[in-house]
């Protein structure tokens, strides 16, 4: 696989025959990813989206190459369902949406570490390598293909930013939405890792917010081999209010922004503080990568 | 996260065995005096209210005589604290403490592992003090003594306290996990000058992800009150809202792009009225409810709705707002910014009632912290 999804990804969609899953199966048909099958508890036989809906996820992989699991069911029922994927054999779990139990995270990373899957989310729109495969409900036409690797905490930003690179010319070879939840699956770091050793990718962008610490570990990547920049939202942010994602709350004044941003530009990352300021600091970026912007 | 009041933490941690000191809680400064008569002076006064840092904003207070106990819970319910007004104060005894510690079970999201954490010197010190403890709590969600026994060794303790301060931490780490918390803390854990172990402070945060199969933790985080404005309005209407005092309305959809256009509004000169991320609920009453929200902050002249539509379908968002701006006629103008999933469509939508669908964000914010309030609907 090129970084996660592309054209060899058969996947599976737990839960497909509820009204936004459908919707977004369909949608992900439409970019040309292919659905192999649906598994959904009771209503195996049927078919969804042109697909068939089995049981279990262990019937689906039976009948079928199927090697990715979207899942898009209830947080009270998410837990089982990617536990039921990985203990099927799949590698790539992406699990969107929001409401997870933190416990339950817990449990799924350690699960996931220990049986070398990755597992993306939760509060994710999901992955998308553009004119490739779509795993997710990303706006399609947000997205070209390009040599900028992304990696986003947030799906409403990673969606602007996109959206002003494609229309700039500067296409993206793989983003991957990592979510805004305290805890998640893939970590930064990880996603980081796989950009970097993706021969389709010459730069990476990486998209934060204020709260966490992981914004640190990327000072320590610098050197790694591709050149990395960040954009960081929450410069306005009131020191001591919690901002939407769990993550996003500013305690102590290690976590200011300001600090955060001048701890990255020390170790040598560029910081984009506004919207306007990504282009021209992705151009340089990819300059320094080698590459054309695609 | 959904913070437990000190009242109904200890209430909670006791019934796992942790030992608190004795109390009673009170509504009025007559029920104040009459329990710390019970009790026997001195008495600590200590408002419940989900903050932090109460010490630090005046809400504890101890009382040496019953005119102070009338006096001082007087001022402690007719005061703010953190804009909250306590309708309850925590009336408890007086403890004669040696020594403070801290113990707190929460997980740490960087290593993604559930963790006790220990440190001596307890309370408002935390922060400042360097050394903590960290013992990472097995899959099986038992607690590693030896590591914690180690340290306490190298510390002023009697055996017995040693002792007594390994079962609570057993007990904070069950508590936690049984519970699936974000937090459990004892801070202090107390050691009387008789040796005594007891729990001065403790506070419960619960995941309300994991409310809908913790029965016993919801029954009790019903029982907060009173409650912060933005934990009602998500609870209401799944809006995530924090009032930022400016004269920008922002409607927007998922936190990061919405903190990205508060940025925007303070470089151009504006200051966002509010943070309202509407993404969890992107539906004609959640919509209403959004435009309500924003018409009630003081010195709103604009409203910016910014919204990105990736599962959100964005004609519907723009068919949804003209039908709520026409029904309520707000006094302010409105500015979209719709984009994502059939933006196209939205902007015919928009056209079609007067308003134009900016193209990008820049030129929506210009627009919203340009115009005064007239409508910019014909």
């Amino acid at each position: 696989m090129t970084v996660l999804v592309d054209k060899s990804t058969q996947l599976i969609v737990q839960g497909i025959t509820g009204r936004m899953a459908s919707w977004i199966t369909e949608d992900i048909q439409a970019y040309g990813t292919e659905v192999v099958a649906g598994v959904v508890p009771g209503k195996g036989g049927r078919t969804q989206a042109g697909v068939p809906v089995f049981d279990f996820v262990e019937e689906a992989m039976a009948a079928t190459n199927a090697n990715t699991c979207l899942v898009l069911v209830p947080p009270h029922t998410a837990r089982e369902a990617i536990v039921e994927a990985v203990d099927a054999g799949i590698k790539l779990v992406v699990y969107p949406g929001d409401g997870l139990p933190i416990h339950d995270a817990v449990r799924l990373a350690k699960l996931a570490e220990e049986r070398k899957v990755v597992f993306v989310g939760p509060n994710t729109p999901g992955v998308i390598s553009p004119g490739l495969a779509k795993v997710g409900f990303m706006p399609s036409a947000c997205y070209a293909r390009g040599v900028l690797g992304i990696v986003s905490k947030s799906g409403s930003l990673s969606y602007e930013v996109c959206w002003r690179l494609s229309r700039a010319g500067i296409g993206q070879s793989t983003v991957i939405g990592i979510g805004g939840d305290p805890v998640r699956g893939l970590p930064l770091g990880d996603a980081l890792s796989l950009l970097e050793n993706d021969d389709e990718t010459d730069a990476v962008l990486v998209l934060g917010e204020i709260g966490g610490t992981e914004e640190y570990d990327l000072a320590s990547r610098v050197g790694n081999g591709k050149p990395l920049a960040v954009f960081m939202v929450g410069r306005s942010a009131p020191h001591g209010r919690r901002l939407g994602h769990a993550g996003a709350l500013i305690t102590g004044h290690s976590d200011t922004y300001e600090v955060k941003v001048r701890a990255l530009q020390q170790s040598g990352i560029p910081v984009a503080k506004t919207l306007n300021e990504i282009i021209p600091l992705v151009r340089r970026l990819i300059a320094r990568g080698g590459g054309k912007e695609g | 996260m959904s913070q437990l009041t000190e009242h109904l933490s200890k209430s909670l941690l006791a019934a796992w065995g942790l030992p608190i000191p004795l109390s009673e809680s009170v509504r009025s400064p007559e029920q104040a005096v009459t329990v710390a008569d019970r009790i026997g002076y001195p008495v600590m006064l200590k408002v419940q209210l989900p903050v932090v840092s109460r010490l630090r904003l005046g809400g504890v207070r101890r009382a040496e005589n019953r005119d102070e106990a009338h006096e001082f819970s007087s001022t402690l319910f007719n005061s703010s604290f953190d804009e909250l007004q306590p309708n309850s104060v925590l009336v408890e005894e007086c403890m004669s403490v040696e020594q403070e510690l801290y113990l707190g079970v929460t997980c740490n999201d960087r290593h993604r592992a559930h963790a006790l954490i220990f440190s001596a010197g307890g309370g408002a010190a935390l922060e400042t003090h360097g050394q903590a403890l960290n013992i990472s709590i097995r899959p099986d969600g038992t607690l590693p003594t030896v590591p914690l026994r180690h340290h306490l060794q190298g510390m002023s303790l009697s055996t017995r306290a040693q002792a007594e301060v390994i079962r609570i931490a057993e007990l904070l780490v069950r508590a936690y996990m049984a519970s699936e918390a974000r937090i459990v803390e004892v801070n202090p854990l107390g050691i009387t000058v008789d040796g005594r172990v007891v729990a001065l402070d403790a506070r419960v945060v619960a995941d309300v992800n994991a409310l809908y199969r913790q029965p016993g933790l919801a029954a009790l985080a019903r029982q907060v009150a009173p409650r912060r404005p933005e934990d009602l309005v998500r609870e209401q209407s799944r809006l995530e809202f924090v009032p930022l005092g400016g004269q920008i309305g922002l409607i927007s959809g998922g936190a990061g792009m919405t903190m990205a256009v508060m940025d925007l509004i303070e470089a151009a000169g504006g200051q966002a009225a509010c943070f309202l991320d509407c993404s969890a609920n992107p539906t004609p009453s959640g919509f209403s409810s959004a435009i309500n929200l924003v018409l009630r902050q003081p010195g709103v002249r604009s409203c910016l709705i910014s919204i990105i539509g990736g599962l959100t379908l964005v004609d519907k968002v723009a068919v949804n707002f003209v039908d709520l701006i026409d029904a309520k006629r707000p006094p302010i103008s409105f500015v979209f910014r719709l984009a994502g999933a059939n933006a196209g469509r939205a902007t015919q939508v928009l056209a079609q009632a007067g308003f134009k669908n900016y193209e990008t964000i820049e030129e929506a914010v210009r627009a919203a912290v340009g115009t005064p309030g007239e409508s910019a609907a014909s």
